[in-house]
C-alpha cells in the first residue's frame, strides 16, 4: 500500500463502496474538521489590481474591493489595509466619541491603578483588537485581523490590518509596526484594549519573536479596559463583556454582527476555498470592537469624577448631579468609591459616599450598603466619631441593622473611647439579633472582663 | 552476623530442592580517577563536602565525553553515582556560562521531585546561585514565569514537554536560546508506544531549538538493557557514546533463585509466591537485616506488610519495624522512609516496584522479590537495591505459578547472560507519526526541504491539507487550524479514543483510563476490573461515549474475556521456508471479536461459568509474525487433526509469554491466533471443544471436518494500530522463540498442560501439551535454512 493508501486507511478516507456510517462515526469523533474531496482551489484571486492587465476580462472582485481597503505593499510583500474616518460626533449608542474629552492621566491611573498611566495623553494612544485563528494561544495562533484607532485632532480614525495569507505575516507585523513607531510625527505611548493584557499582547509578541522581529509594543504602557470596567459597572451588569457592555452601558445593539465562535472557520474558509463572503463581517466587528473603546474610556472617566474637585486641595462635596442625564448610576457610584478606596482615595471615597445619600430615591438595602462603605472608610481616616454617628443611626434606624455595624461600634467604643459598657450594650443588643456568633461572644467577654477588673 | 545466619538458613531451603540456583557474584573492586584538574574550584569544593575525593571510571568517562561535546548514555547499574556522571558536566558548564540553561526529563513527576533535591543540595554545597525549578502539572501559575525566564535548570517529563512547553515555545523564547543540555534519565522507559513518541518529541524540539539557533547535547543515563547505545541513538537520532563499564565498588552478592514447591502435579499448582516470600524475609528480619521486598502488586504489598507485621511482635505505640512504599506517596513520606533506611531506623520495606527507580536509599543487605517483575531489566534493579560496599549482601527471586516467572526460574542461566531483552521504538509508525507532524507543523510551519521522520513529509503535508489542517503558503505549510493538537495526542498510547472508568459509588469519579483496544477485554459488561488491587465489577459499559460505570466488590473469581481474532495478510515484508518450518512476518488486517467472557476463580484456576458480551467489532491495521509446519513434517508426527490443532494452540499460547520476554513488552502489546496460513479459517479451543471461525466476520460453523484447507499456523502480532515492530523483531528470533517454548513446556511440572505452558487444561484439552511437544520437538532441531524467500 502506498503512503497515501496507508493515510487514507488510517483516517477513513475512503473511496466509494465503503461503510459509510462507520466512516462518519469515525468523522464525528474526530476533533478536526471533515475531509471533504474538493480539491485546494487554485483560483482564489487574490491578485493586485494593478496585475489585471486584461481590459475586456471581467474580473471578479477582489478581496480588497470586497472588503472596502486597499493592497499595502511594503519591502517584504503586501496585505490588505481598511482604514475609515469617525468625525468627534459619531454616534455608538446613546453616546458619541465626544465621551473622550473627559479622559484624563488622573482618571486613568486611578481606573487602572497603574502610576505608569499617568500621563496618558489620548493623542498618543492606539487602541487595538486582534481576530485570532483560535483561542488556544501557543505558536500556531496567530492574528489575521489587527484592528487599530487612534485620534488625529477631533477626528478618530480606524486602521485594520488583513493578513491575506501566510506567507505575508512578516508584511503584515512590520506594517503594524510602523504605524506604532515608524512615523515621525506620531508617536503613539499607550496601548489601549479589551482584555488585551492577557490574549492580545500575548498574541502578538508571539507573533514577533516567530517572525523574528522586535515587538513594537514593548515600551508602551498598556491601557486594559477590562480590569476597570469589571471594577465599576460588574454589580449592575454582571456580564462585563464588551458586547454586553455595549448594549447594556451604552445602548448600543449590533445587527447582523457575526459570532465571535465563527471566526477562525470563517478565516480559514477563506485561506482553503477563497470564499472571503464571510470576511466582512469580521471586518466590521473588529472595527467596532474598535469604536466602543474610546467610548467605554470615555465613561469610566465620568465614573471617576465625582467627588472630585482636582483643583481645590480638599475635597468639596458637590452638590447632586441631575439624574436624567447621567448613565452612572448610583450603583455605579458605589463601584467607584470601592475603586477610590482601592486606590486609596479614602477621601474622595467619603466624598462620593456622601453624594450618594444625598439621593433622595435610593433602597433602604443599597443605603445600608453605603452607609457600611462610608462607616469603613471614616474608620480608615481615624474618624471615629463620625463613623460612629453612622454605625448608630444604622442600628436605630434599620428594622434589621446589620452585624457589621455593630461589630464596628463597639470596636470604636472600646478601643478608641473606652466606653466599655456602651460597647456591651450594643454587643448584647447584636446578640440578641444574631446568636452564635463566635466574634461577638469573644468580645462580650472581654467586656465582661475589663468591666469585672474596673 | 546477621546476613550469614540468614544465608546459612536458606542453604536448608536449597538442600530441599526448591532453590534452582545459588550464585554467587563475585565482589568487585572500584575503578577509579582523579577528580579533573579543570573543574572549577567550587565544583571539586562540593565534591570534598560530600565526601568525594575521587570519582569512579564511568564517571570520569562520562564528564570527558561531555567536555568533548558528545551525547552519552551511562549505563550503570542503581547506586553507582550515575547522577553525578550528568551534574557535573552540566554544573560545571552552567557555572561558567551565566546565560546557558538545561532541562532535565524524568518519565514520572516523583523522580523529577527526587532529584530537585538531589540537585539542590549539589548547587548548595558548591555555593552556586542558580534557580532550579520542576516544571509540572503542578507548579502554580504564578510560579510558571518565573521559571520558564529564570530558572537555569528546569526538571519536567515528557508529557509536559508535549503539550505545554513546545507548542508554547515562544513564551520559552529565553530557555531555547541558551539550552545547551538535556538530561534523559531512565532512557530505558523510552521504549514501545511510548519511546516511538518520545522520538517524535525530540524531532520538534530538535526543530525549535534550531529555530532559536541552539544545539543540543544530551546525556542519557538508563538501567542495563542489551542495546542502550542503540536505543539512544535511535531515540534521539544522534550519535551517542555508551559507557558501560561499572567503576564503583562492590562487595560479594548471594543470588537465590527460588520455586515455590508443587502441591497439585495434576493441575500443576504451586505454594503460593507470597507465601515463600514472606517466609524469607522474615528469615531475614529475625537476624536484623535490613531488607527490601519488591511484591507485583499494591495489594501484594498490604499483604505482606499485615503478615510480617503481624510476625515480628510489635509492641504498640513503637515505631513499626516494617513499612509499605508505593508510588503516589508524596515526597515528604518516601524522604521520610528513604532517611529511616538510611539511618537503620527502619529495619524493612515492603514495596511496588516504585522504589526499584529514584535516588539512592542506602545500601541494604537483602531484597527479596515477591514474583518475577516482568523484565530482567527490572530483576537486576530490584535485586541492586541490595549490596553493600562492604560485608555480603543477599537477593532471592521468588516464582509464582505464571508462565514467565517457571521460565526464568528454571532457567537462570537464561537470566545471567547477556541481558536479552532489548527495546524497541517505532517512531515511524504511520499515526504516531503523523499526529506529531500536526504538533510540529502547529509549532513551526514547514519548508519545502524539511525532513521528519521516514516517510515522505511532503505527502503527509498534502494529506493534512485535504483535511483542512495545514495550509500551504508560499513555500510552507502553516498549521490552520482552531484545534490544539498536542491535545489530542497522548504519548503514553496510539489512539485518542481512550475509556474511562468512573466509580459509581465515589460520585462517578475516574479511578482509571483503558485504552480503546483493551476495552473490551478489561471493561465488558460484567468484567471485574482490577484497579490498584482492588476489584471493581462493571455495572455498564457506555460503548459509544467512551464510559465504564463501576463499583467496588470482593470477588473470589476474576474476569477474562474470550478473543475470536482473526485476520487477512496484506502483505509480507520477510519469509524464510526450511525443512521445518516456514515463517515470515508483514502487514495484517485484524479482526477481532468478543463473543464473551469467561469466570475463573483464584488459586484454583476453575471455570465457574461464562457470559456473553455484545461489543462491536474492532478492526485494524497492524503487523504480525507467523510460521507454520511443512506438510511432509506434519504428516509423519501420526498425530490426528484435532491433537494437531490442540498443539498449536498451546504452543501459540506459551509462545506469546515468551515473544513478552524477548521484547520486553507487557502481554498486551502482543496479540496470538491461531488459524489456517490461507486465513480461511482460525481456531479457538474452549470447553465445548474446538471451534472454528472465519476472519470475515461471517457466523458460519466450520468443522474439522469440513475445513478447505489444513495448514496450522501460529500468528503472533503486534496489538496496536499501524504496529510498532514487534513482528519482525519475532521474526528475527523465530528458532530461539520455538527452542525456547519447547524448554517451557518440556520443563513444566505438570501432567496434561497448565496456565504456566500451554495453557489451562479444560480450555486446550488434555491432548495438547503432548502434541504441542510432539511438534516443537520436530522442528526445534538447529537447521540451516534450504530456501530463503524474501517479501514485498
Amino acid at each position: 500500500m502506498s503512503l497515501k493508501e496507508r493515510l487514507h486507511q488510517l483516517y477513513g478516507v475512503e473511496s466509494a463502496g465503503s461503510d459509510l456510517r462507520q466512516r462518519l462515526e469515525k468523522l464525528q469523533r474526530s476533533s478536526h474538521p471533515p475531509a471533504t474531496s474538493a480539491p485546494f482551489p487554485a483560483s482564489i484571486d487574490r491578485t493586485d489590481p494593478a496585475d489585471r492587465t486584461d481590459p475586456s476580462y471581467e474580473y471578479p472582485p477582489t478581496i480588497e474591493q470586497f472588503l472596502g481597503g486597499c493592497w499595502k505593499k511594503n519591502r517584504y510583500g503586501r496585505l490588505v489595509v481598511i482604514e475609515r474616518n469617525y468625525p468627534d460626533f459619531h454616534g455608538i449608542g446613546n453616546y458619541t466619541l465626544e465621551e473622550t474629552y473627559r479622559v484624563d492621566g488622573r482618571k486613568v491611573a486611578l481606573l487602572s491603578g497603574d502610576p505608569s498611566l499617568a500621563d496618558f495623553d489620548l493623542q498618543q494612544a492606539l487602541f487595538f483588537d486582534t481576530e485570532t485563528t483560535g483561542l488556544a494561544g501557543g505558536a500556531g495562533t496567530c492574528a489575521f485581523l489587527i484592528g487599530t484607532g487612534f485620534f488625529v485632532g477631533s477626528d478618530f480614525r480606524t486602521v485594520q490590518f488583513f493578513l491575506p495569507d501566510f506567507e505575508s505575516e512578516h508584511a503584515f507585523l512590520t506594517e503594524f509596526a510602523d504605524l506604532i513607531c515608524g512615523s515621525a510625527d506620531r508617536c503613539f505611548r499607550y496601548l489601549v484594549s479589551f482584555n488585551g493584557k492577557s490574549f492580545d499582547a500575548p498574541l502578538i509578541e508571539n507573533r514577533y519573536i516567530l517572525q523574528r522581529l522586535e515587538n513594537p509594543c514593548t515600551g508602551l504602557s498598556h491601557l486594559d479596559l477590562l480590569h476597570p470596567c469589571r471594577s465599576l459597572w460588574k454589580n449592575r451588569i454582571q456580564d462585563c463583556s464588551l458586547q454586553s457592555l455595549e448594549r447594556n452601558l451604552m445602548g448600543h445593539v449590533r445587527v447582523g454582527d457575526i459570532l465571535s465562535a465563527l471566526i477562525p472557520s470563517t478565516y480559514f474558509n477563506f485561506l482553503h476555498w477563497g470564499e472571503f463572503g464571510g470576511l466582512r463581517q469580521v471586518i466590521d466587528h473588529n472595527r467596532e470592537d474598535v469604536l466602543s473603546m474610546p467610548v467605554l474610556l470615555g465613561l469610566a472617566c465620568r465614573c471617576v469624577e465625582e467627588g472630585f474637585r482636582p483643583e481645590e486641595p480638599e475635597p468639596v462635596a458637590v452638590g447632586p448631579i441631575p439624574k436624567s442625564d447621567s448613565p452612572i448610576e448610583d450603583l455605579d457610584r458605589l463601584s467607584a468609591a470601592r475603586l477610590y478606596v482601592r486606590r486609596g482615595c479614602l477621601h474622595q471615597a467619603a466624598s462620593l459616599l456622601q453624594l450618594i445619600l444625598q439621593s433622595d430615591d435610593i433602597s433602604e438595602s443599597f443605603r445600608v450598603d453605603v452607609v457600611l462603605e462610608l462607616i469603613r472608610v471614616r474608620r480608615r481616616l481615624g474618624e471615629y466619631q463620625a463613623a460612629l454617628k453612622f454605625c448608630e443611626e444604622l442600628i436605630a434606624t434599620c428594622a434589621a441593622p446589620p452585624l457589621e455595624a455593630f461589630q464596628h461600634a463597639a470596636k470604636i467604643l472600646e478601643h478608641r473611647e473606652r466606653r466599655f459598657e456602651h460597647a456591651l450594650r450594643l454587643v448584647l443588643q447584636a446578640t440578641e439579633l444574631y446568636p452564635d456568633t463566635e466574634d461577638l461572644q469573644r468580645r462580650q467577654k472581654r467586656l465582661e472582663n475589663r468591666l469585672a477588673r474596673g | 552476623m546477621g546476613i550469614e545466619s540468614s544465608l546459612a538458613r536458606l542453604r536448608s531451603l536449597q538442600r530441599r530442592g526448591d532453590v534452582t540456583a545459588w550464585i554467587e557474584i563475585p565482589n568487585q573492586p572500584g575503578s577509579f580517577q582523579e577528580i579533573p584538574q579543570d573543574l572549577p574550584a567550587e565544583l571539586t569544593q562540593a565534591l570534598k563536602a560530600r565526601g568525594i575525593t575521587r570519582l569512579y571510571s564511568h564517571q570520569a568517562e562520562a564528564y570527558q565525553a561531555g567536555q568533548a561535546g558528545k551525547n552519552f548514555v551511562v549505563v550503570t547499574p542503581t547506586a553507582s553515582g550515575k547522577t553525578l556522571c550528568y551534574n557535573l558536566p552540566v554544573l560545571r558548564s552552567l557555572a561558567e556560562n551565566p546565560e546557558t540553561r538545561a532541562l532535565y526529563l524524568f518519565p514520572t513527576k516523583a523522580l523529577a521531585q527526587d532529584q530537585l533535591a538531589e540537585l539542590h543540595g549539589w548547587i548548595r554545597a558548591a555555593g552556586l546561585d542558580f534557580g532550579v525549578e520542576t516544571y509540572d502539572g503542578d507548579t502554580p501559575s504564578d510560579m510558571r514565569r518565573k521559571i520558564r525566564e529564570g530558572a537555569r535548570i528546569i526538571l519536567t517529563n515528557p508529557d509536559m514537554l508535549h503539550t505545554a512547553v513546545l507548542p508554547h515555545h515562544p513564551k520559552w523564547a529565553s530557555l531555547f536560546r541558551n539550552l545547551r543540555y538535556i538530561i534523559v534519565d531512565e532512557l530505558h522507559t523510552y521504549r514501545g508506544v511510548f519511546g516511538s513518541h518520545l522520538c517524535n518529541v525530540f524531532r520538534r524540539l530538535k526543530r525549535i531549538a534550531q529555530f532559536y539557533g541552539s544545539s543540543i547535547q544530551f546525556f542519557c543515563a538508563s538501567a542495563t538493557i542489551a542495546n542502550p547505545g542503540e536505543l539512544g541513538r535511535k531515540l534521539l537520532e544522534e550519535d551517542i557514546e555508551t559507557i558501560q563499564k561499572n567503576g564503583a565498588p562492590r562487595a560479594s552478592k548471594e543470588l537465590l533463585f527460588y520455586n515455590p514447591p508443587l502441591v497439585n502435579p495434576e493441575l500443576g499448582l504451586r505454594r503460593s509466591a507470597i507465601g515463600a516470600a514472606r517466609f524469607i524475609t522474615e528469615l531475614f528480619l529475625k537476624e536484623k537485616v535490613q531488607t527490601l521486598t519488591f511484591a507485583s502488586s499494591r495489594v501484594n504489598v498490604e499483604v505482606l506488610l499485615r503478615y510480617l507485621q503481624n510476625s515480628l511482635n510489635k509492641i504498640p505505640g513503637e515505631r513499626p519495624a516494617v513499612r509499605g512504599y508505593r508510588g503516589g506517596y508524596l515526597p515528604k513520606t518516601r524522604r521520610e522512609i528513604e532517611r529511616q533506611l538510611r539511618d537503620g531506623e527502619l529495619l524493612g520495606v515492603v514495596s511496588t516496584n516504585a522504589l526499584e527507580l529514584g535516588i539512592d536509599i542506602g545500601s541494604l543487605e537483602a531484597s527479596v522479590l515477591a514474583g518475577y517483575p516482568g523484565s530482567i531489566a527490572s530483576t537486576w534493579q530490584q535485586i541492586g537495591r541490595a549490596g553493600r560496599r562492604k560485608g555480603r549482601s543477599a537477593s532471592v527471586l521468588v516464582a509464582r505459578n505464571l508462565p514467565l516467572d517457571q521460565f526464568i526460574i528454571n532457567h537462570p542461566d537464561y537470566f545471567l547472560g547477556r541481558s536479552p531483552e532489548h527495546a524497541f521504538i517505532h517512531p515511524d509508525n504511520l499515526q504516531i507519526l503523523v499526529n506529531h507532524i500536526k504538533c510540529a507543523a502547529f509549532e513551526l510551519p514547514f519548508s519545502e526541504t524539511e525532513k521528519f521522520g521516514g516517510e515522505d513529509l511532503r505527502e503527509i503535508l498534502d494529506f493534512l491539507q485535504e483535511q483542512g489542517m495545514v495550509c500551504k503558503s508560499g513555500d510552507s505549510w502553516h498549521w490552520s487550524s482552531e484545534a490544539y493538537p498536542a491535545d489530542s495526542v497522548s504519548l503514553r498510547n496510539i489512539a485518542d479514543e481512550n475509556f474511562v472508568v468512573l466509580n459509581t459509588e465515589d460520585g462517578n469519579r475516574a479511578i482509571a483510563e483503558v485504552d480503546f483496544s483493551s476495552a473490551p477485554e478489561l471493561i465488558h459488561d460484567e468484567a471485574i476490573y482490577m484497579c490498584e488491587g482492588r476489584q471493581f465489577h462493571v455495572d455498564r459499559l457506555d460503548y459509544a461515549r467512551r464510559k465504564a460505570y463501576v463499583r467496588e466488590v470482593k470477588a473470589d473469581y476474576y474476569t477474562e474475556a474470550i478473543t475470536y481474532s482473526g485476520l487477512r495478510i496484506l502483505r509480507s515484508e520477510a519469509r524464510e521456508k526450511t525443512r521445518l518450518t516456514d515463517s515470515e512476518h508483514g502487514e495484517v488486517h485484524l479482526v477481532k471479536k468478543f463473543p464473551g467472557y469467561k469466570k475463573i476463580r483464584f488459586y484454583t484456576t476453575e471455570n465457574l461459568g461464562y457470559g456473553k458480551i455484545a461489543l462491536p467489532v474492532h478492526e485494524l491495521h497492524s503487523t504480525s509474525y507467523w510460521f507454520s509446519v511443512p506438510e511432509d513434517l506434519l504428516s509423519s508426527l501420526a498425530l490426528g487433526r484435532d491433537e494437531i490443532v490442540r498443539g498449536f494452540l498451546g504452543i501459540a499460547y506459551a509462545m506469546q509469554y515468551l515473544a513478552t520476554l524477548l521484547l520486553m513488552c507487557d502481554l498486551s502489546d502482543l496479540g496470538r491466533s491461531v488459524g489456517d496460513r490461507s486465513t480461511e479459517w482460525f481456531a479457538q479451543a474452549g470447553r465445548e471443544g474446538l471451534g472454528f471461525y472465519s476472519a470475515a466476520g461471517e457466523n458460519e460453523t466450520m468443522t474439522l471436518a469440513t475445513l478447505p484447507q489444513f495448514e496450522p499456523t501460529v500468528f503472533l502480532y503486534d496489538n496496536v494500530p499501524g504496529g510498532i515492530g514487534f513482528s519482525e523483531q519475532l521474526y528475527g528470533h523465530h528458532t530461539r522463540l520455538i527452542r525456547e517454548t519447547l524448554d517451557l513446556v518440556s520443563k513444566c511440572g505438570c501432567k496434561l498442560g497448565c496456565p504456566s505452558c500451554v495453557g489451562p487444561v479444560d480450555e486446550v484439552g488434555r491432548s495438547a501439551k503432548r502434541s504441542a511437544l510432539v511438534i516443537l520437538r520436530a522442528i526445534a532441531h538447529s537447521d540451516l535454512p534450504t530456501r530463503q524467500i524474501s517479501g514485498g
